[in-house]
């Protein structure tokens, strides 16, 4: 527990920048969908999930918070794919920062079923 | 020997077994992650429609009555083939004041050599993935109104059969009359009216102002523009929260065209709610409001907020 907290700390520090969602989603590399949980499903739950990300110097996120998310197990699912996106790395004069940034989803749950989808244009 | 032979013809058998199971294995995989690839991607599941709504960073489709978008790449060489029927095309957009646009999803520099190469006269480039806007393939046209609404899509090369389907289908709508803005709606910048970068009308309003629209009904969305902790401890009754930040890429899903949208936020000079504003016009929003004072101001003349 010290050590997750301690963890958390560090991840907090020295964030340089943050950086707009349209300019981390042109940087990454690797993405994730989140994939609509069950409980969510069967709660009927549908609405915009935001989340706010670390990444660190090497592009990989290091620390995700859920800002909103209509359902729990959506605000979990949205962690768990968020942690797996890799960055190419963002700089700045040559140096490599540690940014932070939002990134949304849309958990969409209509007639025709349910759906992750990104923010329009992505 | 026949044994020796059967055993043979077994190891046979099961070799060949073997590898068709591997073939089929592998086939299995690769669709598995070519779909998971497109999935994570968020690959787009259809082609862009007519009635759906397009954003093109920079381009305010108010200023023109109808915009004829054609989606190209270099070297496709079904837009090549299709170039001479679409300078046909130009010309009758350009009698009728249609304006023209290209997005191409190499570099504008690549775009605009390849496209003047067609012989196109196509002056405004801009660059784009096509995947964003859900155009499946090259060449695409859309015709576009003044409101960023698709009213017609074009997909794939011209074939002479096509070409008399599209003269028949898409010329007749570069005359056909624009959506006009509601203009009473803005009755309510009677006032004070203002030229904005997008060459609507559109004025702030005060917490009186705000009130009488809320009482007389009218279809309002009044949007809170600071972070959610703020939202959370105190926020004008029935509003929406979307963080400054977030407005550009969530306004679209959540904030309806159709209504006066009125802003706010907590600080001073209002700048948060000025940038949102601008952000809303830009993406063709017309009946943008800011709330002049901001919350402060409504709390000024006692009306009630609400917490979380």
């Amino acid at each position: 527990m010290i050590l997750v907290c301690v963890g958390a700390i560090l991840s907090q520090e020295k964030v340089k920048a943050r950086v707009h969602e349209n300019h981390l989603r042109t940087k990454a590399i690797s993405s994730f969908m989140p994939r609509f949980p069950k409980a969510a499903k069967k709660a009927r739950s549908s609405g915009v999930a935001v989340a706010q990300i670390i990444v660190n110097e090497f592009g990989q996120v290091i620390d995700v918070q859920i800002l909103e998310a209509p359902h729990p197990a959506i605000g979990d699912a949205v962690k768990e794919a968020l942690y797996r996106w890799r960055f190419t790395p963002f700089s700045v004069k040559g140096q490599a920062l540690k940014v932070r940034g939002k990134m949304t989803f849309y958990f969409v749950n209509d007639k025709r079923g349910t759906r992750v989808e990104n923010p329009y244009p992505w | 020997m026949t044994s020796k032979l059967k055993s043979n013809l077994e190891v046979t058998v099961n070799v060949i077994i073997a590898v068709a199971v591997v073939i089929v294995a592998g086939i299995a995989v690769k669709n598995y992650f070519h779909k998971s690839t497109a999935a994570r991607l968020g690959a787009p599941s259809a082609q862009i429609v007519a009635g759906a709504r397009i954003i093109v960073p920079d381009v305010n489709w108010q200023e023109n009555q109808k915009t004829l978008v054609f989606f190209l790449k270099k070297d496709c060489k079904f837009c090549t083939a299709s170039a001479p029927f679409y300078r046909q095309l130009i010309a009758e957009a350009l009698k009728r004041n249609v304006k023209l646009l290209a997005i191409v999803p190499n570099s504008i520099q690549q775009g605009r050599e390849y496209i003047s190469s067609l012989g196109l006269p196509i002056e405004d480039i801009k660059t784009g993935s096509l995947t964003a806007y859900k155009i499946s393939g090259t060449p695409t046209v859309l015709l576009v109104d003044n409101q960023g609404t698709v009213r017609s899509v074009w997909v794939g090369g011209v074939s002479p059969e096509r070409e008399q389907e599209i003269k028949d289908n898409l010329i007749p709508l570069f005359e056909a009359k624009p959506v006009l803005v509601d203009v009473a709606k803005q009755a309510l910048s009677a006032a004070n009216n203002t030229q904005t970068q997008t060459g609507i009308a559109a004025s702030d309003i005060d917490a009186a102002e705000l009130r009488k629209i809320l009482e007389q009904k009218q279809r309002v969305t009044i949007v809170d523009v600071d972070e959610r902790e703020d939202y959370r401890k105190e926020h004008i009754p029935n509003a929406k929260n979307i963080p400054s930040d977030e407005i550009s890429l969530r306004a679209i899903r959540e904030i309806s065209k159709d209504n006066l949208i009125v802003i706010y936020c907590r600080c001073i000079g209002e700048g948060a709610s000025n940038g949102a504003k601008s952000e809303l016009m830009k993406q063709g929003y017309s009946q943008v409001s800011v709330l002049k004072g901001g919350l402060a101001s409504w709390k000024s003349i006692a009306l009630p907020t609400s917490s979380n």
